[in-house]
């Protein structure tokens, strides 16, 4: 008896200590002030609403929806900015982009291929340190070129056991790019160089290296030179430090962890994730900032006719159905039968989902971001995918 | 309250059945060996040998338990241990675990073992977790209810007293956690341990 007594002590105490709650990722951040001038009346309006109501019903925690046309600018959003204090997103809200990054990251190679500064079809190992290129399998045959449009074959970081596991224990001291490298080194390549397409954040890290070799400055610096500053993109920002971050108006980000639509707040955790995201997804800010980007690299003020036409030169995978990406630009296809694709880029943090969206049937950008991580298998995958389906679907069907 | 009342009594009458059971399996033996206390403490990670991970963010794992022999020598046995494993940013867990343990002696002194067998942890959330309940945000589930599969390698030293028998070691578990969520099953989880058992003649 005397033993069934102390196993009972002990379990109740193992199990109070353990259900023990903390809070160890949310954050406080300001209120966000409007960024542009809204249409009030913009025909969009109505049905945009309906669509975000109809998920936020289903427990999508927060999202954030920019549309502009020739009608204007209209920002909506449903849900919260941050669910425990009920506070509501704003227009002037900043948020991670995570891959949108990539539009950008292509747009600035694109630029030193204007400037003869970059060859696209040079092998890689042309412009990488020997330390790095000798880890990287086919590093003599693969292009530049297949950075861009991730034909190279080279496996995705961020989807070996290493990388999620460091995840898992140390989430907010987040790897250094070099530790992120060292992941891939030695690793055999998916495809024969050039033969299919597959996915790979690796290739944007690997870009970051050769851009800042090719340009002789770095990342940061050519992002600020060569598009923030020219295109005056004031709430765009890259590198934050820690007490930027705490003083910017970000929203909390929520995941669900055990894929039983149970959502916590790991809001520290995707921001730690998001500002070290490098080249392959760390640029931050508004809707509004997103759509000036992306609006400028379409009208020749980023890049060039020709570099602009290499990015929107598609290559379609082998078990592809359809075309899957250019040069930093992903393809889709929402529109009507007979439309011409639409194109953009989504990007997915920890916590939150993004994406970028031109309709060139209705010339219309869609941004969207959504404060619910979809990275792992569950509800929420569903949930956030189908959301962004039905925005994009409407969006690239509206007509005036 | 009452689903962790509910919980406790399973905990109990899991302990009980087992605590009951054991001794009536050495019926055939004339006297079955005393049962031997365990104690362990160590640091624990998401990890597994093998995947390229380093060990990252260990934090504190502490076991209790006791093993029933099923002969003299104390080579062959059933462990039943309660652990609860610290994890700041993953959320902490409590664990009981149920092992065959095979613990030859070498020498008379030196006690190499290996366990296997089956677990029920329950795994909470490290931050208050929210559920939509199709009008508003309540609290939600604050755990999850996981089996997993225990591996233990220990090494120690028997030093033999007048009553007890006290054995120092040293172990290492990894246990693989079924169900965490669809893409993270199985998740690894490694614990390196100090522990101490004691066995009365």
């Amino acid at each position: 008896m005397n033993k069934s007594i102390f196993f009972i002590l002990l379990a109740t105490i193992l199990f109070f200590i353990s259900a023990c709650q903390k809070d160890v990722y949310q954050c406080d951040h300001p209120a966000a002030t409007d960024d542009v001038v809204i249409n009030r009346n913009h025909p969009m309006k109505d049905s945009l609403e309906a669509i975000i109501d109809k998920f936020v019903d289903l427990g999508i925690p927060g999202v954030q929806v920019a549309v502009k046309n020739a009608d204007g600018w209209y920002i909506t959003g449903g849900g919260y900015a941050k669910i425990e204090d009920k506070s509501p997103l704003t227009s002037g809200m900043k948020s991670w982009y995570f891959s949108l990054t990539k539009t950008y990251t292509a747009a600035l190679a694109m630029q030193l291929w204007e400037e003869g500064q970059l060859q696209l079809d040079a092998p890689i190992n042309t412009y990488l340190a020997p330390d790095v290129a000798s880890g990287i399998t086919g590093s003599n045959t693969i292009t530049v070129r297949m950075l861009l449009n991730h034909s190279s074959g080279i496996v995705n970081f961020t989807e070996l056991p290493a990388f999620q596991l460091g995840q898992l224990n140390n989430p907010l001291d987040q790897p250094t790019l070099e530790e992120k490298l060292e992941l891939v080194y030695g690793q055999p390549l998916l495809f024969t160089p050039g033969a299919d397409f597959s996915y790979s954040n690796t290739n944007y890290l690997l870009l970051q290296l050769i851009i800042e070799k090719a340009s002789g400055k770095t990342y940061e610096q050519l992002l600020e030179e060569k598009i923030i500053q020219p295109l005056k993109l004031q709430h765009t920002h890259y590198n934050l430090a820690d007490t930027d971050m705490a003083s910017m108006p970000f929203p909390n980000y929520y995941f669900d962890r055990f894929a039983n639509e149970q959502l916590e707040n790991i809001t520290q955790w995707n921001m730690a994730l998001g500002n070290t995201s490098l080249a392959y997804g760390g640029i931050a800010g508004t809707a509004a900032d997103a759509i000036r980007f992306y609006e400028a690299l379409n009208k020749g003020q980023v890049v060039g006719a020709a570099a602009l036409a290499e990015m929107r030169t598609w290559i379609q995978g082998q078990e592809s159905t359809q075309p899957d990406y250019g040069l930093g630009l992903e393809y889709y296809q929402y529109g009507l039968d007979g439309d011409t694709g639409q194109y953009g880029h989504e990007g997915d943090g920890i916590g939150c989902t993004t994406q970028m969206m031109y309709v060139p049937a209705n010339d219309t950008y869609l941004y969207i971001n959504i404060t619910a991580g979809r990275q792992l298998f569950g509800p929420y995958l569903f949930k956030t995918t189908d959301l962004k389906i039905a925005l994009s679907r409407y969006t690239a069907r509206w007509r005036p | 309250m009452i689903q962790k009342m509910k919980r406790l009594l399973f905990v109990f009458y899991l302990h009980l059945a087992l605590v009951a059971a054991m001794p009536a399996t050495l019926q055939a033996q004339n006297s079955p060996p005393p049962l031997q206390w365990d104690v362990a403490a160590g640091i624990g990670s998401i990890h597994m040998p093998g995947l390229g991970a380093d060990w990252q963010q260990a934090q504190t794992v502490v076991y209790a338990g006791a093993e029933q022999p099923f002969n003299q020598r104390r080579t062959l046995g059933l462990a039943l241990r309660f652990s609860y494993a610290r994890s700041k940013y993953q959320g902490d867990a409590v664990s009981t675990q149920l092992l065959f343990t095979f613990s030859p002696l070498i020498a008379n002194a030196i006690e190499t073992g290996i366990g296997l067998g089956v677990g029920y942890q329950r795994a909470f959330s490290p931050s208050k977790s929210l559920n939509w309940d199709g009008e508003n945000w309540i609290a939600g589930k604050q755990s999850k209810g996981l089996f997993h599969v225990p591996l233990r390698l220990s090494l120690g030293y028997k030093v033999k007293g007048k009553q007890y028998d006290f054995t120092p070691y040293v172990a290492y578990q990894v246990q693989a956690l079924f169900g965490y969520s669809p893409d993270l099953s199985l998740l690894p989880q490694s614990h390196a341990l100090i522990g101490l058992k004691i066995a009365s003649h």
